[in-house]
Parts: structure tokens; sequence; C-alpha cells
């Protein structure tokens, strides 16, 4: 009798070592909506912009990086290697989950549009980053952290291309996101984004393709930039559960 | 009769920014040395042929980096066919093959030219007799465990040996890794070929938009890599991949091709229509032809402002043109091309 005490304190004593070494730990699923305006998005259909350019696209593409889950006392927990490349993919949408985050109350989210930090001058393949997709330049210039490629009908009826390639460390946008909070624990969360490519032509500046078109380590490229830091990628909802 | 033997241990090695590969091999055809070696002497088998006299290995020569020099290839019957053989150099970073994308892998794609009247003109089912009686069934035994010779396992042996053709040795490679000092006109030359143009602020070559990184093919994803790079107007072009896809926007477009090797592998185009690199240079310069697919990045990509609908043009200097073309010819892999793991082992046989 005295032995299958023993054995049963050692017993619970190994599963409260468990524990506390082994912080609990839950997933979370993001969903980005690839847009514009109101409907949703789709390679070589017309959309107009705010200036009244209509046009199409046959590639879209965003990096995001650094994906961080902030605490209320400020702790922040920030996914590894967390470099993704969100395209839309089904009904123009693009989802990916985030593991072994430690469950708890969330206030805030924050990630980075673009290639955060040294990995984006390096041939390094860490995440969504490789060398060999066509988001990079060279490792002078990075990668891509935006990249449109479509068309456009001008005024005087002539084919023209939409090309917004934008990278470089100026255009690195942080996007902070207020959680109501997220509570992540037993059920699987998700929250769900949206990626409107009109916003990235408009406010605070108005882009204009009769004007410009090409958008690549010009002033016009890093106006874009300065729009899709605000507006273009926006939280519609979190669930707690599925 | 015997594999051929063992050179090296067998394993793909690839610079890390070639990028991820090894998620690009498929699952049921792992590489092995005897796998290699099986597709290795299948790619310069001439029983494969008709009538026995022709390999992959004749319109895919290793001195010209698996090109064969002309601009549309013959087959066994004399017959030409429209398009210019291809380079077969790091196909691992490829998803479609030949000019208009309709292969959708490598095993698919090798087995094609064996019954293709206008080249190897041979069916299947003689090709595996002839093989069979040629001794060959001890050595697919060897690499798949069971001695039948099978379609299947032909064109799986082929892209074995054909996913192994990397060509990571050339001056740009040695460049990349530090070994090399560039002269400066070849610097210049890099520079340009990557560099997309802004009229008044950065000159370039726009070459970089299409032929990629340091692979300078195509885009791997979908049909992203298949371009109108403007040699043909609406009505004389070639349907390139609309005749696979059958989508009128897709007219004129075809594969981005590396120009790995491409000092080695004239005349150019799938059509073969450009004898040298200033040909080619001229045609991006000033040879464009407009038509309705001619590809948006090449209708923006100048190095000065041209009127909306006027047809695109680079502008480059004589000095420019010549330093793309020195860039070019550090593409050139003297390692690849000589590498005698990639001969012919037959001839070996024989000396
Ligand atoms: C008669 C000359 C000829 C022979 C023989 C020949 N090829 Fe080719 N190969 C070509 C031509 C021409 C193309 C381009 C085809 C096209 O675009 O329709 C090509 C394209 C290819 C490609 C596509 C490469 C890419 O990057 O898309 C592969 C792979 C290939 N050949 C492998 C082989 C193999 C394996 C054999 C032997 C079984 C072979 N070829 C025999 C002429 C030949
Ligand atoms: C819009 C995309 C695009 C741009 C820009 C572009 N290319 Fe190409 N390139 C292609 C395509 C597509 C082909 C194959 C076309 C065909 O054969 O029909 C090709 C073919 C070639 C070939 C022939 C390859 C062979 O194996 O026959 C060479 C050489 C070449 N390009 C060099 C260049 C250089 C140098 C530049 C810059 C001055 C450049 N390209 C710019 C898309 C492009």
């Amino acid at each position: 009798m005295k032995t299958t005490n023993l054995l049963s304190l050692l017993i619970i004593a190994l599963l409260f070592a468990c524990k506390d070494d082994e912080q609990a730990t839950t997933s979370l699923e993001l969903t980005f909506e690839h847009k514009a305006g109101e409907e949703v998005f789709e390679y070589e259909h017309l959309y107009e912009t705010e200036a009244g350019n209509e046009f199409s696209l046959r590639l879209w593409r965003t990096y995001i990086s650094k994906v961080r889950l902030i605490k209320k006392d400020g702790a922040i927990y920030e996914i590894p290697d967390s470099y993704y490349l969100i395209e839309p993919l089904n009904e123009g949408r693009f989802s990916l989950e985030l593991e072994n985050i430690p469950v708890g109350e969330y206030e805030k989210i924050s990630f980075y549009i673009g290639v955060a930090g040294e990995a984006n001058l390096s041939e390094e393949i860490v995440g969504d980053l490789d060398p060999s997709n066509n988001m990079a330049w060279n490792w002078t210039t990075g990668y891509k952290y935006v990249r449109m490629d479509g068309e456009f009908i001008d005024i005087v009826g002539n084919r023209r291309g939409v090309v917004v390639h934008i990278g470089t460390a100026n255009n690195l946008k942080n996007l902070v996101f207020n959680l109501s909070p997220l509570s992540l624990g037993e059920e699987r969360a998700h929250l769900n984004f949206v990626v409107d490519l009109l916003e990235a032509f408009k406010n605070p500046h108005t882009i204009d393709f009769e004007v410009e078109n090409d958008f690549q380590f010009n002033n016009e490229a890093d106006l874009i930039g300065e729009n899709y830091s605000n507006g273009y990628i926006y939280l519609k909802e979190e669930t707690a559960q599925h | 009769m015997e594999l051929p033997p063992k050179e090296e241990p067998f394993e793909l090695k690839a610079p890390v920014y070639f990028g991820e590969f090894n998620n690009r091999i498929p699952e049921d055809n792992p590489p092995t040395e005897k796998g290699f070696q099986l597709g290795r002497m299948l790619f310069y088998e001439t029983k494969l042929s008709g009538d026995n006299s022709m390999s992959c290995g004749s319109c895919h020569q290793q001195q010209k980096a698996f090109a064969d020099g002309l601009a549309v290839s013959k087959g066994i019957d004399g017959v030409a066919g429209q398009v210019s053989a291809m380079s077969l150099v790091n196909m691992l970073w490829s998803e479609k093959f030949t000019w208009n994308g309709r292969m959708p892998s490598l095993e698919t794609q090798s087995l094609e030219p064996i019954t293709n009247p206008i080249e190897m003109h041979e069916s299947l089912e003689n090709a595996i007799i002839k093989l069979e009686e040629d001794g060959y069934s001890d050595l697919f035994q060897d690499v798949f465990g069971s001695p039948e010779i099978t379609e299947e396992k032909i064109g799986k042996a082929l892209s074995q040996f054909q996913r192994a053709l990397i060509s990571a040795d050339s001056k740009y490679d040695q460049k990349l890794r530090g070994e090399y000092q560039p002269t400066q006109q070849e610097l210049r030359g890099e520079k340009l070929f990557f560099t997309h143009p802004i009229p008044g602020q950065l000159r370039g070559g726009n070459c970089g938009d299409c032929h990629l990184g340091p692979l300078t093919s195509g885009a791997i994803d979908g049909l992203q890599g298949f371009h109108n790079n403007g040699l043909d107007n609406d009505e004389n072009m070639d349907e390139g991949l609309m005749a696979v896809t059958g989508d009128p926007k897709d007219r004129g477009r075809f594969k981005t091709p590396s120009l790995r090797n491409i000092a080695l592998t004239a005349p150019y185009m799938h059509d073969g229509r450009f004898q040298t690199l200033e040909e080619v240079l001229e045609h991006y310069d000033q040879g464009i032809h407009q038509s309705n697919t001619l590809d948006i990045l090449i209708i923006e990509g100048s190095n000065e402002n041209q009127a909306a609908g006027e047809r695109p043009q680079l502008f480059l200097s004589e000095q420019e043109k010549e330093d793309i073309i020195a860039f070019l010819h550090m593409l050139t892999d003297e390692n690849f091309i000589n590498n005698p793991q990639f001969s012919n082992p037959f001839e070996n046989e024989n000396n």
C-alpha cells in the first residue's frame, strides 16, 4: 500500500512538473479576404479607382511579417519566422495558421506590410521568403513588399500597364489592430482581415494612372507605400471559436 | 548490361539563392544514384527511336548546354518541327514544360519525344521490347525493385537524370559566392540586366522583370512565367500559350527560358529567329512589335518617357547593350557542359 501511495504521489508530481515546463499553447487562424471596395477581388476583372481609371490585375501579392500578439500588460509574443506571402487564392481568400501561441488574453495584433529585419537583405529561406519566387529584386534591394501587375485602357484608348512593385525600408509599414480583447484558449480563434485593392490608390494620395502607372523605386512608389499603411488591410471580424 | 560506375555519391545540390527545391521533387519519384544513372543511359539510348539513330542527346547536347544549335530541330525522318530545342537546365525550378507550357511535369514531357512522329518516332511498346532485348530489365529491377519496363518507369528515370542537370558554377555564381571579381563591364551589365528603368532616374535593361533572379528563368507559379516579349504583331503571331488555354489573352505568350549558358545556345527564341545575342538586344531595344497581348512589363519598360501607345523602346546606348551581353556571357558554366556525370555513358564505354 505504501508503495502505491508513493507511486501515485510521484505521478502527480511528474504531472505538475510537466505543466510547469510546458506553457499551454494554442493556435490562431488569420484569413485575408482580398477585395476591391465592396466586391470580392478577381483577376482579370475591371475595377475603378478613386481617380476614375478602370483597370485589371493579373498578379497581386503582399508580404506581411513579424506578426506579434500583445497582452494588456504589454507582454509581446512574436511568431518566430513569421513571413507570409498573402495572395488571392480561393475566392479571393488566403488563410494562415499561427501556432504555439501561449494561451491568454490579447489586446492587440501587429504586423508589418513588407519584409522586416535582416532577412530582407539575405538569401535566407525562412517562412514564405524564397529568392526564387517573383517577389525578390536582389540582396541590395531586397524583396518587393507589394506587387501588382495589371493594365488599364487610357482615355485615348491605349493599352497601358499598371506596374506596382513596392519595397525598400521606407515602405515597410507597421500595422497595429486593437482586439476586443481576444481570449486565446481551448477554442480555436480566428481573425478575419480584408485587403482592399482600391485603398492602395487613395487615402491620403489619390493616384491617377493617366499621370503615373509605373511604381518602382520612384517617389510615386512611396505614395502608394503611404496609402497602404492605412486602410489597405483592416480587421473585419474576430471570433473566439469555430 | 550494367549501370555506369559510380563516380561520386549522388546528391542534388543547388545554391540557396536558387530557392527551395526539395519540395519540388515529386514524392513518387525520389532521386537515387541508380535512378539517375539509368536515366542517363536512357537519355543517350538510341534504341528509344524508330530507326535506332537518335536519342534525347541528339537534340539536347551537353556541349551546347543541352540544346542543339539549330533554329528548329529535325527528327529521325528529317521532318523539321516548328520550334527550337530547349536547353535543359535547372528544371527543378519549373512547373510547366515546352515553349507553350503544355506539359505539366518532367515525367510526362520525357516520354513525349519518343513517340512524337517528327522527333524519335517510336512506339513505347516497341521501345520497351528493344530495351528488354538489350538487358535493361535488370537495371529497372535495381532502380525500381521490379524488372518490368513500363512507360511510367522510363519517364521517372529520365526525369531523375534531368532534374540533376543543375548549372550553378558560372562566373556569375562565382561572383555571388565571392570567388570571382567581375570586370567593370560585367558589373554594369549585371546591374542593367536586373534594373527596371525609370526615365530620368534609373537606367535599366528591364530583363530581370521576366528573367528572374540568379536563375534568370520565368516565374514558377501558374502561368506567370509566360510572356509575349514582342516578337510579332497580331497578324503573324504564333499561338503560344493560347494553344493550351484557349484564351485569346494568352496568344503569343511563351515560356520565359533560363538564360544560363545562353552564349552556347544560339539561335534564339522559340523559332530560333535570332542568330546572335546582339540581335536579341536589338530586338528588345528597338525591335518590339506591338500587339494586343504584348507584355505590360515591356510596355512599361523604357529609359525615356514615351507617349502612351508609342512602340515601346528601351533607348539603350551601344555601350549598355554590350554591357548586358558581357553579363550574359558570365552565365556560361564550363563545369556544367563538361561534367562527366552528365555525359554520354556509351561513348565513355567505347573510349
Ligand atoms: C528531334 C529533337 C529532339 C529530341 C530527339 C528530343 N527533344 Fe526534347 N525538345 C525538343 C524541342 C524542339 C523542344 C521544345 C518543344 C516544344 O516547345 O514544343 C524540346 C523540349 C524538351 C523539354 C522541355 C524543357 C523545358 O524547359 O520546358 C524537355 C524536358 C525535353 N525536351 C526532354 C527530352 C527528352 C527526355 C528527350 C528524349 C526522350 C528529348 N527531349 C528528345 C527537341 C528534341
Ligand atoms: C516581358 C518579359 C521579358 C523581358 C522584359 C525580357 N525577356 Fe527575354 N524572353 C522572354 C520570353 C517569354 C522569351 C521566349 C520568347 C519566345 O521564344 O517566344 C525570352 C527569350 C529570350 C532569349 C532567348 C532564349 C532562348 O533560349 O532562345 C534571350 C537571349 C533573352 N530573352 C534575353 C533577354 C534580355 C537580354 C532581356 C533584357 C534586355 C530580356 N530578355 C527581357 C521574356 C522576356
